[in-house]
């Protein structure tokens, strides 16, 4: 019996010992992450929303693909040719996620700034809210607002708010941010800044040129007040120049994390063509378009894009060299532009012409200056050091020239527009010079091909009707605003301009090469309407009981489309 | 005192003996109704412990005195008892038990309980069902075998994980894994992915595939919860019972104090199962026009077009060959077997040596295998090296002691799948099984100037160029130790202390060339994963075992056990390559960190298990069992569940004595498991980013956490039958069930207007209703030849019903289509399909003749199939046996980007009558869905002509066909196939040839695995295999994007035994 009383200690022991792991309770407490913060400094919040800011619908993973398609700088094989985007187009979702995740990172910044008494980080908050609303309006016309980024409150499905109620939103955040942004108190901002890197200064001057924005894009409806304008205009304080330009700027890093422009890493990275340049953009900057700056050849050209193939070199990728079929969709012969036709059904639309094709330059990307010798693309074309571009100084010019235009504020729009083509060409410039290129790129600002192109547009507009000086005005906007189009779509849904290639009309396109392959008009077709706002997010109305029923897009207005 | 008394007796008329007979060696061969030896049967003299086992060859030698009864008995058969006469040589035959259910099962823990006792399904798998084909991975080796247990495959990658589930999906957040336990210590099966398998990852191991399947003695099958429940929350899903050679106590058995050795050694041959079946009458191009930058065969027929201009590429990559004044042409002809070509046969070599020794008082084995994989994937291979060993032994004082240690290398490299379009990915299959008719990749593949590949056109990497270059390599190592001490505390009580530890180490290089499509921005990439996986466990139990009355009998257990899951994870990111062709993170411009986490979780239980049997045919079970885990909310750690099932074999109870029904059992049970959340589910902290321009980045997670989750609960109601006719010439084995999971704990997809992507909490409840049935019939029964067929049929209906307040459907990867969705089968699909009119009509856009996409996504499929039924005959002759295995499985929808690609690239037969028009039947309507109306008010039927190249790829855009650029629904198919998973024929060589050789048994066998499979609703010469899925063993099923196809494997196996 002695072993079995020796068993029973053993056994009692080791109840014992289970006891106390029980009665222990801090055995359990294993559950802490060990590995991530519990706090969220500002200045490490603000960089993070800096970065959301730059890529809310820049091009890449973002609507900026569609967006350019849609106002003819790029032209795609993807569904957004013919005005196609589904609802399930997963750029559309990023750009959709983009707000709504970038909101909740805001509302954390204001609630902690305001905790902290950190009026310069709250006041860069509330404008960084307004910019992110105003976009999400303008992408898609109602969208959550007050119930938005609440799920911690419980609110798993946000209601849809009207798009005028949350612009009104928007423009008292501006006004509320400029009193924050006026009396600095608290934590400053510096380096942790990637827009202004601190400057209170500029942040005010860019809450000012934002809100005239803003201003003029409601002019037409009924939110519109022309007391706000004239006491805006009247307090005279916006960008004065390039240096004031509201831009994220891109290095030239790779890794950790890709810190290239964003249009650069798709166009030049990606193994496929997925930026073809629009003929139509082609041929207005090549005075080839019948009905505006005919014969005024815009020396931004190649700035612009870069052709890989020389003038007059015959296409490698798929032309037949024995009888001499280029199998190009739109091929310009004497420069060498190689790309395809919005719309296009055309037998040469689908191949893969990652040789021959023409790629964004760099201007728009940071990509290759067309020195008219051809190259091969890779990613070392270029850079890719030039700023995401949201709201320019040229661009605040444009918005003047408008504004005066249409009588709301005096001035002579004549005049402005030429401040604005001059500060356009400038931009360029500022753009070749920050981007590290190693080709030796000629300075425009100045040279005679510039002041003649400026005159003829000048000429243009001086002989032009009240609604065609609109028209040259949304034109050089357009062409000045290549590589942020979100704006130029915001401008062709209020004003109708620039004037679009319509591939159902007749001889678009004005190309001829003088071979036997002409351009047939009937390879390009429309099929679809124009889309005034984009499809809601299918991920959204899916997941979102509070959701409306999905939209026509072709028929669903933001407020201010009119 | 009535033992005592026997004991006495015995020593008494023991000394009696000794005065009458002198003690003499007995010996002979104990054998079979059909006459093959019985390895392992026991031989004991009967009312002592004195006892031997038969050996390998069914022999046996004990000391005995003449008189004395011995008794010989094995599982599966009667006991025969003999009276030692004068002879010293005994042979016996036995004859099979009439009763197939008195069979040994282990539960839990290691606890033995008659299978014929249980209230709940239960199936035991032997070895030889595992080992008798030429399939490396275990999981695969079990499907079709068992009733109610369902294996998805993956894909043809060797090594690539397999999603199994028992009784359906009960887990939304993740896939609903049976818990697998290895010598009583759960083994993680744990699939790391490092690239998202949408976007060009892996064909990725997981854990389970590090446990060599030739150190199995016997795999059990827990199918329902009340089985489960003494594991604990992990076995909500099941739970699959290993046993090891090395960790059983049954092998020690084998041998006379011998020491038995048992060589196997494996070639097998494996091959791409099927090729789709190609046009060679049409080359690329479009519109029958050649063009050398399409990727599609629309091109000229063959015979109208002498030849093409030499391709760009290879005029780049071979000046001195290809160019103006060289080779400037190319003979315009199909190129038949370009696919084909690309493919190997890969061999498999499996050797296994177990050595296992045995005498009174213990055993202890040895097994030592390597398994040499290689893919009909050129550059795919898989190895595995395993070493275990253990044993058990019986101390004189009656404790018990046992051990085991195990070892396993696993090395698994292939290359990259998965889609070839996302930025940064490029998929070794972009191309591989559509290739251009006229794409010769015959020619060297490397560019001798760049490096890089080289292809007859653009927008991919050839594939042998990407298999040799973009190369995955993962190579995990497992230890298991556990060591278990048992000991009686008196005749009725006794305990057991089991302590394990399994550790799992994973190490992964994944190289992108730097000339690969992948890495046009990065100039190359290495990622090094690296992570630990560690479970500790020990289990305490105290057993009791009374004799209540003379009928009714009591045993319980009473246990307590602890648990604690470490996580540690790291990854590393080196980008660009500074040289050529090393592939060192030091030879890297820029290191990164991606990844660097730990976590871990603990849990107590504490349960008991009754058990109460009246008269050897009324089983009352009851189990209870209280969890405290450390990743739910304090108020809500502890949490307890319990279980009930009664078993009644009605032949014994009610004096049955039929010919006819000679065993019928009846059961039902009751049980509820709790579950807990994952380690860190209720995190809150806020997420740091990589520093953009050296300035340091923290957001906001996409997830939170709910603070007030409870724990999951599963109640499952189960009854059954075990019905035997004509002595077991028929066996039926059915169970219903229905399983009602609530407070599912999981990550839900939330609205992200909301502010997150994802909320971790109690989301819905879900339900599985099935049936299982596994039929054995032995048609024919004679001396020389039997013939045995088993069939198991499995139904499992899942219904996902209810979700969440504020939620009508949740997305389970948001670039697939796969939701749950309350009314629906867990994974169904959503999405985009064609839009119909309210008469089920396609609506048709006039000006293309084209079918509108409906924008409003709905349900386009479900990929659960309707049921599996596995077909096992197996027929033996003398020393012949021939067995086939058939595998039916009826509907399961699946999504294809493979067949969709194959009939849009116009590759296959099922295009080649093409030079026709077609007209898709519909009605016209506007792009707003509007119905368009005649004079008269009628639809206009559809008379928009549209050609072949159209019906299966169009440009994308509001309205579309079939193909390429179609909506999901229209890339649904119907995944029905039939299969013959197994063939084998063996041979065992018989003992009178073998006995002037060492050897005590030598078998011969040839093997075939999946080498027929027909699927009649997948377009008919794609030859797609439904099997085939692109997320290995995660939730996501029957979705494929451009993956590997399955293998078809041939070989043959020699086993000896000394």
């Amino acid at each position: 019996m002695l072993i079995y009383k020796r068993q029973y200690i053993y056994i009692i022991s080791t109840l014992i010992i289970s006891g106390l792991l029980l009665g222990c309770s801090n055995y359990l407490d294993v559950d802490t992450d060990t590995d991530n913060s519990t706090v969220a400094p500002i200045n490490q919040l603000l960089p993070n929303i800096g970065i959301a800011t730059s890529n809310l619908v820049d091009y890449n993973f973002w609507s900026g693909d569609m967006l350019s398609v849609y106002m003819h700088q790029t032209v795609a094989r993807e569904e957004q040719d013919q005005y196609g985007t589904r609802p399930n187009n997963i750029l559309l979702n990023n750009d959709w996620n983009n707000v709504y995740l970038g909101l909740t990172d805001i509302e954390t910044l204001i609630q902690q700034s305001e905790a902290e008494g950190a009026t310069v980080y709250l006041g860069i908050a509330q404008l960084l809210k307004a910019y992110f609303m105003s976009v999400a309006v303008d992408m898609w016309g109602d969208v959550p607002f007050t119930e938005a980024t609440q799920l911690t409150s419980g609110v798993v499905s946000p209601v849809f708010d009207d798009g005028q109620g949350i612009y009104q939103a928007s423009l008292d955040l501006i006004d509320e941010a400029k009193i924050n942004l006026s009396n600095p108190t608290g934590l400053l901002p510096g380096t942790d800044d990637f827009y202004y890197a601190g400057s209170t200064t500029k942040w005010i001057k860019f809450a000012n040129t934002f809100k005239l924005k803003l201003l003029n894009q409601i002019r037409l409806s009924s939110l519109f007040n022309q007391t706000d304008l004239d006491a805006l205009m009247a307090e005279n304080n916006f960008f004065t120049s390039n240096s004031d330009d509201f831009q994220f700027t891109h290095t030239a890093t790779v890794s950790p994390q890709d810190e290239r422009n964003q249009l650069f890493q798709g166009a030049y990275g990606g193994a496929q063509v997925t930026y073809y340049i629009s003929p139509w953009f082609y041929e207005i900057l090549q005075g080839m378009n019948p009905d505006i700056h005919t014969g005024n050849v815009d020396p931004r050209v190649p700035y612009y894009w870069a052709n890989q193939l020389q003038p007059g070199q015959f296409p490698r990728d798929q032309a037949n060299t024995v009888t001499m079929d280029p199998r190009a969709d739109y091929w310009d012969a004497s420069t060498g532009f190689f790309t395809i036709r919005f719309g296009s059904i055309g037998p040469d639309r689908d191949g893969a012409v990652p040789n021959d094709a023409t790629f964004p330059g760099i201007f728009p990307c940071g990509g290759r200056f067309d020195d008219g010798l051809g190259f091969a693309r890779t990613t070392a074309s270029g850079t890719g050091v030039v700023p995401r571009r949201i709201l320019t100084y040229d661009e605040f010019l444009y918005i003047q020239a408008e504004l005066m235009n249409e009588g709301l504020i005096t001035g002579d729009s004549g005049a402005k527009l030429t401040e604005a083509m001059t500060a356009s060409f400038a931009k360029v410039d500022q753009v070749v010079a920050g981007s590290g290129t190693a080709q030796t790129v000629p300075v425009l600002s100045g040279a005679p091909i510039v002041t003649s192109f400026i005159d003829n547009v000048n000429d243009e507009f001086v002989a032009a009707s009240p609604d065609k000086k609109l028209e040259i005005i949304m034109t050089q906007k357009w062409v000045a605003t290549f590589g942020d189009p979100m704006d130029q779509y915001n401008d062709y849904r209020r004003t109708g301009y620039p004037v679009l290639a319509n591939p159902n009309g007749i001889n678009e396109y004005q190309l001829d090469n003088g071979d036997g392959y002409p351009l047939l008009d009937s390879d390009t077709v429309l099929n679809n309407p124009f889309q005034v706002t984009f499809f809601w997010p299918e991920n959204e109305l899916n997941l979102n009981q509070n959701a409306p029923a999905q939209k026509d897009p072709a028929a669903f207005k933001v407020f201010w489309d009119n | 005192m009535k033992k005592a008394y026997n004991f006495w007796l015995v020593l008494v008329f023991f000394n009696i003996t000794i005065v009458l007979a002198q003690q003499k060696t007995i010996s002979g061969t104990v054998s079979d109704e059909a006459g093959l030896p019985l390895p392992g049967a026991t031989v004991l003299v009967k009312g002592t412990t004195t006892g031997v086992s038969t050996d390998f060859d069914g022999n046996y030698s004990i000391k005995a005195n003449q008189g004395v009864t011995l008794v010989f008995s094995f599982i599966g058969y009667g006991n025969q008892e003999v009276v030692v006469g004068l002879s010293n040589i005994i042979n016996v035959s036995m004859q099979e038990d009439t009763e197939a259910l008195d069979e040994i099962v282990v539960t839990a823990f290691g606890i033995k309980r008659n299978a014929k006792d249980l209230g709940y399904a239960v199936s035991q798998i032997d070895s030889e069902e595992i080992l008798d084909n030429s399939e490396p991975d275990l999981l695969r080796s079990l499907s079709g075998k068992v009733a109610g247990v369902n294996v998805n495959f993956s894909s043809g990658v060797a090594g690539a994980s397999n999603q199994i589930s028992i009784r359906g999906q009960t887990t939304i957040g993740s896939a609903s894994q049976p818990l697998f336990i290895v010598d009583g210590i759960a083994f993680d099966n744990t699939q790391i992915t490092t690239s998202s398998q949408t976007t060009g990852g892996g064909g990725y191991e997981s854990g389970i595939s590090s446990l060599d399947p030739n150190n199995i003695e016997s795999v059990t099958v827990l199918k329902s919860a009340a089985a489960a429940a003494l594991y604990g929350s992990r076995a909500t899903n099941g739970v699959i019972v290993i046993t090891t050679k090395s960790g059983s106590s049954r092998s020690g058995d084998v041998g006379n104090n011998k020491l038995s050795i048992k060589v196997t050694s494996g070639t097998y041959f494996e091959e791409i199962a099927n090729l789709p079946e190609y046009q060679n009458k049409y080359g690329q191009g479009t519109q029958y026009d050649f063009n050398a930058g399409s990727n599609g065969s629309w091109g000229p027929a063959f015979d109208t077009l002498a030849t093409i201009p030499v391709w760009n590429t290879w005029i780049a990559a071979f000046p001195d060959v290809y160019g103006p004044g060289l080779i400037e042409t190319l003979p315009y002809v199909a190129q038949p077997n370009n696919v084909k070509n690309l493919f190997r046969t890969g061999v498999v070599l499996d050797n296994s040596v177990t050595a296992s020794y045995g005498n009174e008082s213990g055993n202890f084995s040895v097994t030592l295998s390597d398994l040499a994989q290689e893919g009909y994937i050129p550059y795919n291979t898989y190895d595995r090296t395993s070493f275990s060993a253990g044993g058990n032994f019986k101390l004189p004082n009656k404790v018990t002691v046992g051990g085991n240690l195990s070892y396993s290398d696993t090395n698994q490299v292939g290359g990259f799948f998965g889609n070839n379009q996302f930025a940064g990915s490029a998929s070794s299959f972009a191309r591989t099984l559509w290739l251009g008719r006229t794409w010769d990749l015959s020619i060297p593949f490397t560019n001798p100037i760049t490096g890089g590949s080289v292809i007859p056109n653009a927008g991919y990497d050839h594939p042998l160029w990407s298999w040799k270059n973009d190369q995955i390599s993962t190579e995990s190592n497992r230890i298991v130790t556990n060591l278990s001490i048992g000991f009686p505390i008196n005749n009725n009580i006794s305990a057991s202390f089991r302590v394990g530890y399994n550790k799992y180490n994973l190490d992964r290089r994944q190289i992108r060339h730097p000339q690969s499509r992948a890495s046009a921005l990065t100039g190359g990439t290495l990622t090094l994963d690296s992570a630990i996986i560690e479970d500790l466990e020990s289990t305490f139990l105290l057993n009791f075992d009374y004799e209540l009355t003379d009928d009714l009998d009591l045993s319980a257990i009473a246990g307590f056990n602890t648990l604690q899951n470490s996580f540690k994870r790291d990854a590393t990111l080196g980008t660009t390559f500074a040289l050529p062709d090393i592939y060192t993170m030091a030879n890297t411009i820029t290191v990164s960190n991606l990844l660097d986490s730990f976590s871990r979780k603990r849990s107590v239980g504490a349960f008991g298990d009754v058990t109460l049997s009246y008269k050897d045919f009324l089983f009352l079970n009851g189990t209870g069992r209280n969890d405290w885990s450390s990743s739910l909310p304090l108020a809500n750690r502890s949490y307890f569940y319990s279980a009930a099932s009664l078993s009644l074999i009605v032949t014994e109870a009610f004096k049955l004595n039929s010919d006819v029904l000679t065993f019928a059992k009846l059961r039902g049970g009751w049980a509820s498991v709790g579950n807990d959340a994952p380690a860190e589910f209720l995190n809150t902290t806020y997420a740091g980013g990589i520093p953009f321009a050296a300035i340091p980045v923290v957001g906001n997670r996409v997830s939170l956490g709910d603070q007030e989750i409870t724990p999951e609960f599963t109640n499952e109601i189960e009854i059954g039958a075990d019905l035997e006719f004509f002595k077991r010439r028929i066996a039926v084995d059915f169970t219903w069930y229905k399983k009602t999971t609530t407070d599912l704990i999981s990550p839900v997809s939330v609205p992200s207007s909301s502010g997150f992507t994802t909320l971790n909490t109690n989301i819905g409840e879900m339900i599985n209703k099935g049936v299982e049935i596994g039929l054995t019939l032995v048609p024919v029964q004679t001396e020389n030849f039997k013939w045995n067929s088993f069939t198991t049929f499995t139904k499992n209906k899942n219904e996902v019903t209810k979700l969440v307040e504020g939620l009508e459907r949740i997305r389970l990867d948001p670039n697939q289509i796969a939701y749950a969705i309350p009314g629906q089968p867990f994974g169904v699909f959503f999405g985009s399909d064609h839009a119909r009119d309210a008469d089920g009509n396609l609506l048709i856009d006039q000006s293309t003749g084209f079918i509108w996409e409906d924008p409003t996504s709905k349900i386009i499929g479900d990929p659960n199939p309707d049921f599996k039924m596995g077909f096992i005959n197996t027929f033996t002759y003398k020393n012949w046996t021939f067995g086939a295995q058939f595998d039916w499985r009826q509907g399961g929808d699946f999504q294809s980007i493979s067949v969709s690609t194959l009939l849009g690239r116009g590759v296959t037969k099922d295009t080649e009558d093409r030079e026709r028009t077609h007209i898709i039947p519909g009605v016209y309507s506007d792009a707003n869905l509007n119905v368009l109306v005649d004079g008269n008010g009628n639809p206009i039927p559809n008379t928009t002509q549209i050609d072949t190249n159209a019906l299966y790829f169009t440009g994308g855009g509001p309205s579309s066909t079939w193909g390429i650029n179609s909506p999901d629904g229209a890339k649904v198919y119907d995944g029905t196939v039939y299969r013959l998973r197994e063939l084998n024929l063996s041979y065992n060589v018989p003992s009178k040839f073998l006995d002037k050789t060492p050897f005590g048994n030598v078998t011969l066998s040839l093997f075939g695995n999946n080498l027929w499979y027909f699927a009649p609703n997948v377009p008919r010469y794609t030859n797609y295999d439904p099997e085939v899925t692109s997320f290995g063993s995660s939730r996501i099923q029957g979705i494929e994007n451009s993956s590997a196809p399955t293998s078809k494997r041939y070989g043959f196996k020699l086993s000896l035994t000394f």
